[in-house]
């Protein structure tokens, strides 16, 4: 003879936020450390052409 | 309302729950009568809240049983002048307890063993877009169970009323 039992869905808010926080930390990671590389690298290349005309 | 004191929910209705995992999502499959002959289709799961279960299959009869039926009436009419027993449009959906039927998943098809085509065909029908009160399913449990109808009586409380075989393991 048959059975049929329910359960109640898994919320599915606890997957959204999970997905959230690993992206933000994804971004902090990775992207705004090139970000940081990036803005180091255009300070330097500026103050290398700011030495090479002081030899002049 | 009354379905709401009893806690029976169409599974639609609870949009939290579902069919556990390991059980069959039996909705839109066919049921049969153990000699194999058409019932109807199975529309909807009655669950019961606390039990969290079902205890009912709600099923839409297949047409040509409903036609039978009309056509016995008619007879029955036509012999003995009786009074006629009329259903609205709508009303083409019957009950049947969980433990009543076997499932089987390779087919998809839905048994109910001991319950015959005749029996399906006299059963009191509801309207879909209603629920039903205990005294339909004291109604209905008579019409599949002849010799249980004093203890039916007796009982009106979800924890004695579903605990039989009927509803399956007791």
């Amino acid at each position: 003879m048959a059975e049929i039992k329910i359960e109640k869905k898994k919320p599915i808010w606890p997957w959204i936020v999970a997905v959230l926080l690993i992206s933000a930390l994804v971004y902090y990671v990775f992207l705004r450390d090139d970000q940081v590389q990036n803005e180091n690298r255009m300070e330097i290349e500026n103050n290398s052409s700011v030495d090479s005309t002081a030899n002049y | 309302m009354e379905n709401k004191d009893r806690n029976l929910y169409r599974l639609d209705e609870l949009s939290d729950y579902k069919v556990a995992s390991n059980y069959s999502d039996v909705r839109g499959w066919k049921i049969v009568d153990a000699d194999n002959r058409t019932i109807g289709k199975i529309d909807n799961l009655w669950v019961n809240k606390d039990m969290q279960r079902v205890v009912y299959l709600d099923v839409n009869l297949d047409k040509g049983l409903i036609e039978d039926h009309r056509n016995e009436v008619h007879d029955a009419i036509a012999n003995e002048n009786g009074q006629e027993f009329i259903y609205k449009d709508g009303d083409s959906h019957i009950i049947i307890p969980i433990g009543s039927v076997s499932i089987n998943k390779d087919t998809k098809i839905v048994m109910a063993n001991n319950i015959g085509y005749d029996t399906f065909r006299k059963t009191s029908r509801y309207n879909w877009q209603h629920n039903f009160d205990r005294e339909y399913e004291r109604r209905v449990l008579n019409s599949y169970y002849p010799t249980e109808e004093s203890r039916l009586a007796s009982e009106s409380n979800d924890d004695t009323f579903y605990k039989r075989r009927e509803f399956d393991n007791y």
